[in-house]
């Protein structure tokens, strides 16, 4: 008995060190994530704000400069991509599918048409006549946003989980749930009226310049209760990656989290997409980076996808403000470019190991 | 004891799999479950294991009727090994144990799971590839992973739906070894296509046909008549040493 004991004190060694190299991307990953965030605030016609910030030494133009516009956009890139990032992260842990993500399975499509719906329809918001793109009337766009985004949502459920098709099927049963919303959007705007229309086509590419402060104020809580859910779930996450039958004898109540991933992607998407419109692939590619550096372990896999997904579209914003200067091109079509190339080593590495 | 009372089920309106199927399993034994194809074998095993439950008729374990049982009280019974399993190929058999015994809300395990992972690695001999990705691992090693993560639980029962499917000889035998081991403390039910390893491990054999169950019967009184019968099949029964018996066909 004594040798089996001694025997067995290195059954976890290994574990434990890998776990404490996680924890070192973590920093890392934090610390990139700041020095982004400084470096974000600070390019731009106002040189060095986040050291005349620290310092205290800022003129009123400047504070402005860095309150609302500066630190509302980087702050905004970072909340937005974390959101994008942790929503890929537990649809592909939800649906055991590399490949899903709000983009791929049509959910921001669905927001966007929600919320498309409710602006031409139902009159919620109307597009400034100041350039600050679409300004809300109320909830109700954001409301619409949601109903749209957990309609294709239950969709791929149904399908996904029900019916236990493969994942390929998933996927193209995403993309044509995108393009059905896709399509139904681009109809109502072709028979809506110009202003109208005007609103609803500026989501066509995520901009985040659009962002406001109530986007931040709202999104903010749902993210850290959702991040905190599931990393503390993490290792439930894990067993659903052995399918449905092991699951159901789990012991695990993996309806509720289910529901509740349901839920805060939804949730997620449709604040996104009622603000700064659809954009694409970051809740693909923060999953496949944070992947690569968490393993198999799905605690960190989530909290990697949520930083890493703040740091994409940091990266990608700082790109587009500074790729054609002095115009600035909407994030959308930067995170579209660098995403495809993703999906594409995706499909030559041959994920889909069914 | 597992009883099973006036069980039926069919999948939808269409294929009826069980009409009014009555028996009962002993406990701490291994009974092995064999019969052909499409016979009703694995929705047995997903009835007792609590993942169907849109049948009619009793379904009881320790006397206490499946249906009043939770999800998680369930889980606390039955351990259940599907037939089909998947798995994340970036995932390390030391992570899957521990994803296995994992609680709600908790980010580490307790000196408790610990020592039930320990001892699963030791049993299932699993040191050599415990940290080990499941994409790395041979066919062999991966099943016994999959039986170790259905070990590693604390339970009564423990059922599992083929286990040796696309194994070579060799790891069918210690896998057999192994399951066989777990019922001298505890109930083990497993379906098996090979009549012969029932025949070597079980102590009691379940034909199975068209959801019915044609015999229940100790494998030192197997017949050829039952196996034709169960199968259509034509084949020798010899005697080996160590009181054992082989199936020719």
């Amino acid at each position: 008995m004594e040798s089996l004991n001694i025997f067995n004190i290195e059954v976890f060694k290994t574990y434990e060190n890998e776990k404490k190299l996680k924890f070192f991307y973590l920093a890392v990953f934090l610390f990139l994530l700041f020095l982004g965030f400084v470096f974000s605030i600070n390019i731009g016609d106002f040189n060095f704000l986040f050291y005349k910030f620290l310092t205290n030494k800022y003129d009123e133009t400047e504070k402005y400069v860095f309150y609302n516009i500066r630190f509302l956009r980087s702050f905004s890139a970072i909340i937005i991509g974390c959101g994008l990032g942790l929503s890929g992260a537990v649809l592909q842990a939800v649906l055991r599918n590399p490949m899903a993500s709000p983009y791929t399975l049509g959910i921001s499509q669905g927001a966007a048409f929600g919320a498309s719906f409710v602006i031409i329809f139902l009159g919620g918001g109307f597009l400034s006549s100041l350039g600050e793109g679409v300004i809300l009337k109320g909830y109700s766009v954001i409301i619409g946003a949601f109903i749209g985004s957990i309609t294709a949502i239950l969709i791929i459920f149904f399908i996904s989980l029900l019916k236990s098709f493969s994942r390929n099927t998933i996927i193209l049963a995403g993309i044509s749930v995108g393009a059905i919303f896709s399509s139904l959007t681009m109809f109502m705007q072709y028979f809506a009226d110009d202003i109208k229309a005007a609103a609803t086509f500026f989501w066509t590419f995520g901009d985040i310049s659009k962002s406001k402060w109530i986007m931040v104020y709202m999104l903010t809580p749902v993210l850290v209760i959702s991040v905190f859910y599931f990393v503390l779930k993490g290792w439930h996450l894990n067993l659903f990656g052995f399918g449905a039958d092991f699951l159901k004898n789990s012991g695990v109540n993996y309806k509720k989290i289910i529901i509740f991933s349901f839920i805060f992607v939804s949730l997620t998407v449709s604040l996104i997409t009622s603000f700064v419109g659809i954009i694409g692939f970051v809740g693909l590619l923060a999953p496949h980076i944070a992947r690569f550096f968490s393993k198999g372990d799905k605690r960190f896999f989530i909290i990697y996808s949520f930083i890493l997904g703040g740091l994409i579209l940091l990266i990608s914003d700082v790109l587009s403000r500074k790729l054609f200067y002095p115009s600035v091109i909407p994030v959308g079509i930067i995170t579209s470019f660098f995403g495809i190339i993703v999906l594409l080593y995706i499909i030559f590495k041959g994920y889909d190991r069914d | 004891m597992i009883e099973i009372k006036n069980l039926c089920f069919s999948y939808g309106k269409g294929r009826k799999i069980f009409k009014s199927l009555s028996f009962a399993i002993k406990e701490k034994k291994l009974t092995c479950i064999i019969g052909p194809n499409g016979c009703g074998k694995s929705t047995l095993t997903k009835i007792i294991s609590g993942i169907i439950s849109d049948y009619s008729g009793d379904v009881s374990v320790k006397n206490r009727n499946i249906r009043e049982l939770s999800f998680f009280e369930m889980s606390k019974i039955v351990s259940y090994l599907p037939q089909k399993i998947f798995y994340d190929p970036d995932i390390t058999v030391i992570e899957s144990l521990i994803s296995v015994l994992s609680k709600d809300f908790t980010f580490e395990f307790g000196p408790k799971q610990k020592k039930q992972i320990e001892k699963a690695i030791d049993r299932f001999a699993l040191h050599e590839i415990k940290d080990k990705k499941l994409s790395e691992i041979s066919g062999g090693e991966l099943q016994r992973v999959f039986i170790a993560m259905s070990g590693v639980r604390d339970c009564e029962f423990y059922v599992f739906d083929e286990p040796l499917n696309n194994l070579d000889i060799k790891n069918q035998i210690d896998i057999m070894s192994i399951i066989k081991s777990f019922s001298f403390e505890r109930t083990v039910i497993a379906v098996v296509h090979d009549i012969n390893m029932a025949l070597k491990f079980a102590d009691e054999i379940v034909f199975m046909k068209n959801g019915d169950v044609l015999f229940q019967i100790e494998p030192l009184k197997v017949s050829e008549d039952m196996i034709k019968k169960t199968f259509d099949i034509d084949c020798n029964i010899i005697n080996a040493p160590k009181n054992e018996k082989i199936v020719l066909v």
